[in-house]
């Protein structure tokens, strides 16, 4: 009888040894520096990362030009088809190349939101790239472009197709006054 | 559980309650040396994430402020030049509150509170031969002059050359554009050789920089941009690296001939009048910069500054 006891305590305490260390190994298991998708560093540099090539993207113009690259015949961006944005090419354009160079050979998705006023002053959400819904640990930044009544819509290669205007574009002239519209372009990106 | 004092006799009993007891210390260890390494990981977390990001936010939101303002300014100029400054000030003021209304509607799903208002405008002046193609000379005919002296700046330069006969050659009198501010100069020579239109750029800093274009019958030179003959020309940029412009003057304006334009920081009616008037360049009313400001506020940050906008400020 008591040699049973003393094996049971044994064993009793085994287990307890043994879930203790199973207990301790699962809390240190993931910390802000251990490679992980959601690691607090990845994402950090992800930010600067979507912040730089946004800046850039503004500085050279590419940025506005993108917005602006409209095919206002078929209603959609260029180079698009049942959808009306891009989905797993970048947009033929300066900044799309600039995203794909960026992020696109780091294994990070990317989505790109153009956020526009309406009419009724409602604000409306429209994909200009759109690669799935983002993960928990997905960054995003913005900038935003102010759109006047005589910007030009252009193709790809940058030719002049015309004037931005109500129903040939993908947003509505907002104001009466000198202002099209204001665009805040989103760009969220997250580590597959 | 089993009484230790009743065992102590047998030093074998007792090893199952010393391990038991040793498991038990050992498990109050793994759990305090757990909640330590928690706490730190908790602590890294918190001190690798970015802290700057509402400061952030807020530069980048000046930035499009000042280039939103700007694209405001340009599109009023372009399309409504000569109007009364009073008038030109009332279309810009409403395009700012505009812009200032939608993005407080953006800005506010995040918890932000933005506003940007006209504070002033900076009034200018086009300086340009529209109406038909003409030598680059003043109302009276003079070669050598001076469209503006003393001004806050100049943006927005382009000419049209249409008749290409009339252009000098290297070594022989020729046209150029010369951008003053203090004692350093920019200047921009245009010339024909047997199979080119030549543009050499001379800065402040002892730079030449050539742009060349292929002969056609005409040719458009956008200096502000920095394209020649449509295509883009690094470093011809107008007024480069002056930090400003004080003063704009032609000298051989009889050797070239088209249209042009050129967007001046002085009202129009400093300008000397000599120099414009039927059959020669003329004037026109614009709005050459403003500044508005933008007043910033998030959960924990507050900020609030002017921001100047000038169109094509990177010009000089």
């Amino acid at each position: 009888m008591r040699g049973q006891v003393h094996t049971l305590e044994a064993i009793v305490a085994g287990l307890l040894l043994l879930t203790s260390v199973v207990f301790a190994l699962q809390m240190t298991a993931v910390t802000p520096l251990s490679a992980s998708t959601s690691s607090q560093h990845i994402e950090n540099q992800q930010q600067a990362s979507a912040e730089g090539v946004l800046a850039s993207a503004v500085e050279s113009g590419a940025l506005r030009g993108a917005i602006l690259t409209w095919n206002a015949s078929g209603n959609r961006f260029y180079d698009t088809t049942n959808e009306r944005y891009y989905t797993s090419d970048v947009p033929p354009t300066e900044f799309g190349r600039l995203l794909g160079e960026h992020f696109g050979s780091r294994g990070i998705a990317f989505n790109v939101y153009l956020v526009y006023s309406t009419h009724a002053g409602k604000t409306r959400r429209a994909r200009m790239i759109y690669r799935g819904a983002p993960s928990d640990n997905a960054v995003a930044t913005s900038r935003t472009v102010v759109l006047t009544d005589d910007a030009q819509l252009s193709d790809p290669s940058g030719k002049r197709v015309g004037q931005i205007s109500d129903g040939a574009y993908l947003m509505p002239d907002a104001s009466n006054t000198t202002l099209y519209n204001v665009v805040r372009v989103e760009v969220v990106a997250w580590r597959i | 559980m089993a009484d230790l004092t009743l065992w102590a006799d047998d030093g074998r009993r007792d090893r199952a309650q010393v391990i038991l007891v040793t498991g038990f210390a050992l498990a109050v260890a793994f759990v305090a040396l757990a909640l330590v390494v928690n706490s730190v990981i908790y602590t890294e977390n918190l001190a690798t994430r970015s802290a700057s990001a509402s400061a952030s936010d807020a530069v980048t939101l000046r930035q499009d402020a000042g280039d939103g303002t700007a694209r405001l300014i340009a599109s009023i100029d372009e399309h409504h030049a000569g109007e009364t400054y009073g008038d030109l000030r009332a279309r810009l003021r409403a395009g700012v509150e505009n812009v200032s209304a939608i993005v407080r509607r953006y800005q506010v799903v995040d918890g932000r509170a933005v506003t940007t208002s006209l504070v002033a405008v900076q009034r200018g002046a086009w300086i340009e031969q529209q109406s038909a193609p003409r030598p680059f000379t003043n109302a009276s005919g003079d070669a050598d002059w001076t469209p503006v002296n003393d001004s806050a700046g100049a943006h927005s330069f382009r000419f049209h050359v249409v008749n290409t006969t009339v252009l000098g050659g290297k070594a022989t009198r020729h046209f150029a554009v010369v951008a003053r501010n203090g004692s350093k100069t920019w200047r921009l020579e245009i010339y024909s050789n047997a199979s080119n239109y030549v543009g050499v750029v001379h800065h402040a800093d002892g730079s030449d920089r050539t742009c060349t274009g292929a002969l056609p019958t005409d040719f458009w030179v956008n200096v502000s941009a920095g394209t020649f003959a449509g295509s883009p020309c690094p470093g011809l940029g107008f007024a480069d690296g002056l930090g400003g412009v004080e003063n704009v003057s032609f000298s051989n304006g009889d050797t070239i001939n088209g249209t042009y334009r050129l967007l001046v920081g002085k009202a129009d009616t400093a300008l000397d009048v000599s120099d414009f008037g039927v059959g020669g360049p003329t004037n026109a009313r614009a709005i050459y910069g403003a500044t508005v400001h933008l007043a910033y506020e998030s959960a924990r940050f507050r900020y609030e500054t002017d921001v100047a906008a000038v169109p094509g400020d990177r010009d000089a």
